[in-house]
C-alpha cells in the first residue's frame, strides 16, 4: 500500500537506484503544448531543421523519456525532520543528455548540491518534434523526506506549469533560454523515498519490468534473477521463496491477496507490466502488514496511468496479443484499461492429432485491468482498479489414457477471477497517513477429469486500513488491520487430498486410489488480522523496527501472535548492516480443515526466521549485498499414513538455511545488470522420519542478467541462469493393481536422488523506432537460446520399468510486435 | 488445477509422437493382466464370506500364450486406503507356494476363516509373485521373485460378503460369444501355442486393419447402492485389451448399461510384415472395479 510504504510516494515510470538507502523516483508531468508555446514562446531546435522551418504550432511534442536515473542521496550528517524540496531546471539537449542544471527553488546549500549531482547522470530519450529530436527545458522538483516520517501518501502539488489552466504561477524562464530558440518546456517531479524498514527487499521496475531478457516482458518472472528465489518446475510458475513451498508465499497486489499468480504454461501472469509500478520480493523476515503465510511474500504496485493525454498501443506475439489505453481525467486524475489474450487456441487443433481427442475449447486465457486515479484535493487520493484473468480448456478423450483408465470423457477445467479494489489515500495531519483499501471479487475454479470433479466459487472480500504517524523525532508507529475472506460452495469428488509436498504417491494413478465426495455451499473463511509497528531510531545510524501480527482464523477458531524485529545499522554511508528475526504464522490450505477431506481441529503452523547481512552502495551504479538465513518450521502440516482419518495433522517440521550474494549495475544509458547467488538447503520432516530433502532444494542457484541499449533504438540482452537439479523419488520397483489393472509404483527415499543440472540462456533482441508520437517495436525474445534439456523427472512405462526423461521447454523464439501511441 | 495443467501439457505434447514406452497393451513379455475370485458353489459371486472357500485365479500372458507358473501367494485382511500398496492388518489366513513352474493356469485356493469378523472397511487382499516359464527365488524369504527378473508382483484387494448381502459382488462374464472379429463371432481357439497357425484360428493379412469388439450383457451391470443422488445407479465395468503383436488403438474401453449394445470396439492393425505365418495371442479382462472380473483369450494367424 502507498500510504506505508516507506519507499515510495508515487507511482512512476522510472527506474530507480539506491544509495544510502535512498531512492530517487521521477515523475513526468506533460502539459499542453498551446500553453507551452503561449507562455514560453518556444521553438523547436534540430539538427536538422531551420528556425525558420520549424512550425511548432504544426508539428506535435513529444517529451522527453528518462532511461537511466542515479540516486540523490540526503545529505551526509543531515536528518531532516521536514520534507525539503529542491526545485530544479534541466536542459536536455537534443541528444537526450542534460546540458545544464540550475536550482530555482533552494532547499539548502547540500540539497542543492545533492539534486544537481544527481541529474549529472541522468539520461534521456530526447524530446522530439514529429520525428527530429529537439532541446527541451523541464523543471524537476525532489523532495528529500523527513529520515523517519511518513512520506506524504498524495503526489506533492502540481509544479506550476504552463499547461495549467489553474491560477497557478508559470515556471519562471530558464536561464538558458534564448531568443528565437528557446526550447520546449515540460515538468516532473522526484521523490526520494524514506529509507528502507525491511531486512530484505528487492524490487523490480522500470525497464527491468519489460526488457529482462527471458521473461517474455513479464514483470513477475523478473524476479527470477534475485537470490533466494528458486527455479519453478515446468508450468507451475508460482515462485520458490528460501526453500518454502509455494504455498507458503504469497503475491499481493496493492496489498490484496492475489488467488492465482500465472496463467496456465507458466509463461505470463495475470497483470499487465503497462499498470505496474514495480514489484517487491520480501524473500522473508517481511513486515508486520504481511501475514498468514510463512515463506516469503511478493507484492506487485500498480501505478496510475499517465495524466498527459491520450495513449494507446498494441503488442502482438506469438504466444498472446495485449493491447492499452489511457487519457487524463480532467487535470486531475488518469484511467486506463488494458487487455491481453492467448493465441494458443488459434493453432491448437492444427497440432491434435487424429484419433486422439476432441478440442471442445482450446486452452485459452485472458485477463484485462482498468485504472483510474483522481487526486480528490491535496490530501487525498482515491483509486479505483478493476482486474481479472480467466484461463479456460476442455477436451474430450473418447478413449481412456491409455496410462491412467480413470482418465477419460471431460478433461477441462477454467479458473477465473474478477475484482474490483477501491482505494483512498489520505494525509491526516503534517504527519499522520491513512490508507484505506477493499477488493470485492468473484472466484471460479473449476476442473474436471473424467469422474472427477472439483468446483469451488462464490465471493471474496480483502480489505486493508493503515495509519502512519511520526509520534516524535526518532519515532514513528504503524498501525493496520486486514481482512481475507471467503464465501464459497464447492464441491469434490475424487482421490482424498494428501500432503502435497514430499509425497510421491499423490501423483499415481487416479483409478488407484479412493474417492471421496463432499459439497459444501457454506465454505465461508474469515480471517481479519492485525498489526502494530514502530520505527525508532535510538542513533543517527540506527534503526530498530519491532513488531507484533495477530491474526485469527475464524474457520478454525484459533488465532496467532507474531513478534517480529528488523535491526538496521548504517555503519558508513552506503553500507548497511542488517539483520531480522521474528515468527510467521502459515494459515493451513482451505481443504485441510474441511470435515470429511481434511481435519477441522487442524492448526496453523509456524515459521522462526532470522537473517543477517548487509548493503553495499558502491557509487551510483553499484549495489552488492550478501544475506545469510535460517528458518525452522514448527507444527507443520502433514498427511496420516495411508491418508486415513483425521487426513491432515500437526506432526511436521521444517529447516531452512542458506546465504545470498547479489550485485547490481544500473547505467547512465539504461544498461542494467544484475549477478546472484544463492546457497541453500532445505529440509522437511514428517512425523517420526528423519530429515529429507524438500521438493525444490536448489543447493545452488547461480542467475545473472544483462540488457543494454545500443543507440538507434537497438536494445540487447541476456539471461543465464545454472541452478541444481530438484530432489527427486526413485521409483525401485512396482506391483501390478490387479483389482484395476494398473501398476503402482514402489519408491526409494522420499527425494533421495536429484534430477540432471538446469541451465538456460535466453537472450532478448529489440529494435524501436519513432515515428513521430508512435513509436514501433519489434522483438525476439529466444527463450532457451541452446536448447538445453533440462529434464524434470521422468515418464515411466505402465509398469514402470522404462523410463524417459521430461523435457523443460525446449528453445521457443517469442516474436513479438508492439506500437504505442 | 496446477497439476490438471501439467498433466494435459506432457500428455498433449506427446500425442502425434511416436512413444519411445512400451504400449500397455503390448504383450511382449511374461504379464499377469487379471485376477478373479470365484466362491466355491457360486462360480459367479467374487465375493467369499467368513466360512467360505474360494478360488483365485490368475491369467498370465506372453507372447508365445499358454505359459508355465511358479507362484509365492497368501491371502489376508486388509482395510481400502486411499492410495498406496495395500498391506495385511494381520497373519494370512492362507498361503500358496509353487517355486518350480507348472503348466495350466494359475490357481490359488483359500478358505475365509469362519471367525473372520468382517466388518465395515475390511476387505480380502491376495498378494505375492506369479511368474510366468521362470522359476521362483527366494521362496523361503521375505521377498520371493522371479528367477529370470520379471516383475510378478501383484496386490488384488476384494470384498467379503455372503450371497444376498449389501457387499455381495458378482463377477461379470466373458461369454463364449462376446467377442467378435470385424463384426464376426470369434471363438476360442481349440490348439494350444504353437509355432503354426492351427486351422481353425481366424485369419488376417499382413497390414490389415481390423475391429475388434466385446460384448457384455445387461447383467453384467450390477445395481449400486446410491449414497447422493449423483452417484451411478449400476456398475461401470473396464474392459482392458492386449495383443502380442500388431497395435491397438487404445487399451482400454468403459462401458456402462446405457453403452450402445453394451459393446466395446477397438481398432487393430495387424504387422505390416510376416515370414511365414505367425500366431497372434490377444487377451481381454473386464473388471467392475470392486474386484470382480473375467477374462477371455482369443488368437489369430497372420499370413502374408
Amino acid at each position: 500500500m502507498r500510504g506505508r510504504d516507506p519507499d515510495r510516494i508515487t507511482r512512476s515510470e522510472a527506474p530507480r537506484t539506491t544509495r544510502k538507502g535512498a531512492l530517487v523516483r521521477l515523475r513526468f508531468t506533460r502539459f499542453a503544448f498551446g500553453a507551452l508555446v503561449t507562455l514560453f514562446a518556444a521553438r523547436a531546435v534540430a539538427e536538422n531543421v531551420a528556425p525558420d522551418d520549424a512550425t511548432p504550432a504544426a508539428a506535435a511534442v513529444t517529451p522527453p523519456r528518462l532511461l537511466s536515473s542515479s540516486a540523490a542521496v540526503v545529505p551526509e550528517g543531515t536528518h531532516p525532520t521536514e520534507p525539503v524540496t529542491v526545485v530544479l531546471s534541466l536542459g536536455i539537449d537534443a541528444e537526450g543528455q542534460v546540458s545544464e542544471a540550475t536550482v530555482v527553488t533552494s532547499g539548502g546549500a547540500e540539497f542543492d548540491q545533492s539534486a544537481l549531482t544527481a541529474v549529472k547522470g541522468f539520461r534521456f530519450e530526447p524530446a522530439r518534434r514529429g520525428d527530429a529530436p529537439v532541446a527541451v527545458v523541464i523543471g524537476y522538483r525532489y523532495v528529500f523526506p523527513a529520515e523517519i516520517a511518513p512520506i506524504p501518501s498524495v503526489p506533492p502539488a502540481p509544479v506550476p506549469s504552463t499547461e495549467s489552466t489553474s491560477a497557478a504561477e508559470p515556471m519562471p524562464a530558464p536561464p538558458s533560454a534564448k531568443a528565437g530558440g528557446e526550447p520546449e518546456e515540460f515538468s516532473g517531479s522526484a521523490t526520494i523515498e524514506a529509507p528502507a524498514r525491511e531486512v530484505t527487499r528487492r524490487t523490480v521496475s522500470g525497464e527491468m519490468l519489460t526488457e529482462m531478457p527471458g521473461t517474455r516482458g513479464d514483470p513477475v518472472r523478473a524476479i527470477e534473477v534475485m537470490p533466494g528465489v528458486g527455479r519453478t518446475s515446468l508450468n507451475n510458475g508460482d515462485p520458490i521463496l528460501r526453500g518454502a513451498s509455494p504455498n507458503e508465499s504469497q503475491t499481493f497486489l496493492n496489498g490484496a491477496p492475489v488467488p492465482f499468480l500465472y496463467h496456465f504454461g507458466g509463461l505470463t501472469s495475470f497483470f499487465s507490466a503497462r499498470y505496474l509500478d514495480r514489484v517487491d520480493l520480501y524473500p522473508g523476515n517481511f513486515s508486520t502488514r504481511y501475514g498468514r503465510v510463512s515463506g516469503g511474500v511478493l507484492d506487485l504496485h500498480t501505478k496510475d496511468p499517465r495524466s498527459d493525454g491520450f495513449h494507446a498501443g498494441l503488442d502482438l506475439s506469438l504466444i498472446d496479443s495485449s493491447a492499452f489505453a489511457s487519457s487524463n481525467l480532467g487535470s486531475q486524475g488518469s484511467v486506463g484499461v488494458a487487455a491481453r489474450r492467448s493465441n494458443i487456441d488459434l493453432v491448437f487443433s492444427k497440432f491434435v492429432p487424429k484419433n486422439s481427442y476432441s478440442v471442445v475449447a482450446a486452452p485459452l486465457y485472458y485477463d484485462y485491468q482498468a485504472i483510474a486515479a483522481y487526486h480528490l484535493n491535496a490530501r487525498n487520493t482515491a483509486r479505483v482498479i478493476g482486474y481479472g484473468s480467466r484461463d479456460s480448456v476442455q477436451l474430450f478423450f473418447a478413449d481412456p489414457n491409455d496410462e491412467d483408465p480413470s482418465l477419460k470423457g471431460k478433461i477441462g477445467g477454467t479458473i477465473e477471477f474478477h475484482r474490483v479494489q477501491l482505494e483512498l489515500e489520505s494525509k491526516l495531519g503534517d504527519s499522520t497517513t491513512q490508507t484505506t483499501s477493499a477488493t470485492f471479487g468473484r472466484l471460479l475454479a473449476s476442473q474436471q477429469i473424467g469422474d472427477l470433479e472439483q468446483v469451488i466459487e462464490g465471493n471474496e472480500l480483502h480489505a486493508r486500513s493503515e495509519w502512519r504517524s511520526e509520534l516524535t523525532t526518532g519515532l514513528s508507529a504503524t498501525l493496520g488491520g486486514d481482512l481475507f475472506s471467503w464465501f464459497m460452495k464447492g464441491r469434490y469428488h475424487g482421490p482424498a487430498p494428501g500432503q502435497f509436498e514430499g509425497n510421491p504417491s499423490d501423483n499415481e494413478p487416479n483409478s488407484t486410489r479412493r474417492d471421496i465426495s463432499i459439497e459444501d455451499s457454506h465454505l465461508n473463511i474469515v480471517r481479519p488480522g492485525a498489526y502494530l509497528e514502530f520505527g525508532v531510531r535510538p542513533a543517527a545510524r540506527v534503526l530498530l523496527v519491532p513488531g507484533v501480527r495477530f491474526d485469527y482464523y475464524g474457520d478454525l477458531r484459533k488465532f496467532s501472535l507474531d513478534p517480529r524485529f528488523t535491526a538496521r545499522y548504517e555503519v558508513r554511508p552506503g553500507f548497511t548492516l542488517k539483520s531480522g528475526i521474528g515468527y510467521y504464522t502459515q494459515a493451513p490450505e482451505y481443504y485441510q480443515a474441511l470435515s470429511g477431506i481434511g481435519n477441522p481441529n487442524i492448526e496453523p503452523y509456524r515459521a522462526l526466521q532470522t537473517s543477517f547481512g548487509f548493503d553495499e552502495q558502491a557509487g551510483h551504479a553499484f549495489k552488492f549485498g550478501a544475506e545469510g538465513f535460517y528458518k525452522r518450521l514448527e507444527n507443520r502440516i502433514v498427511g496420516t499414513p495411508d491418508g486415513v482419518a483425521p487426513h491432515f495433522i500437526n506432526d511436521g517440521d521444517g529447516r531452512i538455511y542458506g546465504a545470498e550474494l547479489s550485485a547490481e549495475y544500473h547505467g547512465h544509458s539504461g544498461t542494467f545488470a544484475y549477478l546472484a547467488y544463492t546457497l541453500s538447503r532445505s529440509e522437511r520432516r514428517d512425523g517420526n522420519a528423519g530429515y529429507r530433502l524438500f521438493d525444490h532444494d536448489e543447493p545452488h542457484v547461480l542467475s545473472s542478467a544483462v540488457s543494454q541499449p545500443l543507440g538507434r533504438g537497438w536494445l540487447v540482452g541476456a539471461r543465464f541462469r545454472l541452478i541444481s537439479g530438484d530432489p527427486s523419488t526413485r521409483v525401485v520397483g512396482s506391483v501390478y493393481d490387479a483389482r484395476t489393472g494398473v501398476y503402482l509404483p514402489k519408491y526409494g527415499p522420499i527425494n533421495g536422488d536429484r534430477d540432471p543440472t538446469f541451465s538456460q540462456l535466453d537472450v532478448r533482441v529489440e529494435k524501436t523506432w519513432h515515428l513521430g508520437p508512435v513509436s514501433l517495436a519489434a522483438y525476439v525474445d529466444v527463450l532457451n537460446a541452446y536448447d538445453a534439456k533440462n529434464p524434470q523427472g521422468y515418464r515411466y512405462s505402465f509398469d514402470y520399468s522404462q523410463k524417459q526423461p521430461v523435457a523443460d521447454l525446449g528453445l521457443f523464439p517469442n516474436l513479438g510486435l508492439k506500437g504505442e501511441l | 488445477m496446477t497439476r490438471l495443467h501439467s498433466l494435459l501439457l506432457v500428455g498433449l505434447a506427446l500425442l502425434g509422437c511416436e512413444d519411445p514406452l512400451q504400449s500397455v497393451s503390448s504383450i511382449q513379455g511374461p504379464r499377469l493382466l487379471g485376477v478373479r475370485v470365484s466362491v466355491a458353489g457360486d462360480a459367479k459371486r467374487g465375493t467369499p464370506a467368513p466360512g467360505e472357500s474360494a478360488t483365485a485365479e490368475f491369467l498370465l500372458a506372453t507372447k508365445d500364450g499358454d505359459p508355465s507358473v511358479s507362484f509365492a501367494l497368501e491371502a489376508c485382511t486388509t482395510t481400502q486406503s486411499y492410495s498406496g500398496i495395500a498391506e495385511c492388518l494381520a497373519t494370512p489366513f492362507a498361503t500358496a507356494l509353487q517355486a518350480s513352474p507348472i503348466p495350466g493356469r494359475a490357481a490359488f485356493p483359500f478358505a475365509v476363516p469362519a471367525d473372520l469378523g468382517v466388518n465395515s472397511g475390511l476387505r480380502g487382499l491376495i498378494r505375492g509373485v506369479i511368474c510366468a516359464n521362470s522359476e521362483l527365488s527366494g521362496a523361503d524369504s521375505a521377498a520371493p521373485h522371479c528367477a529370470d527378473g520379471q516383475n510378478g508382483e501383484l496386490s488384488f484387494d476384494f470384498e467379503f460378503g455372503a450371497a444376498g448381502s449389501a457387499t455381495a459382488n458378482s463377477n461379470p462374464e466373458l461369454v463364449s460369444d462376446a467377442l467378435s472379429l470385424d463384426g464376426n463371432p470369434w471363438l476360442a481357439a481349440t490348439a494350444g501355442a504353437t509355432e503354426t497357425c492351427p486351422s481353425s484360428l481366424l485369419e488376417v493379412h499382413a497390414g490389415s486393419s481390423h475391429q475388434l469388439s466385446v460384448r457384455l450383457r445387461d447383467s453384467d451391470f450390477e445395481p449400486l447402492t446410491q449414497l447422493s443422488p449423483e452417484d451411478p445407479t449400476r456398475e461401470t465395468l473396464l474392459v482392458s485389451h492386449f495383443s502380442s503383436a500388431g497395435t491397438l488403438g487404445h487399451a482400454f474401453s468403459w462401458l456402462t448399461a446405457a453403452s450402445p449394445a453394451l459393446t466395446a470396439t477397438m481398432p487393430w492393425d495387424a504387422p505390416k510384415t510376416v515370414s511365414g505365418t505367425q500366431l497372434i495371442h490377444f487377451y481381454f479382462v473386464a473388471r467392475d472395479s470392486r474386484g470382480g472380473q473375467d477374462f477371455a483369450e482369443r488368437a489369430l494367424c497372420l499370413v502374408p
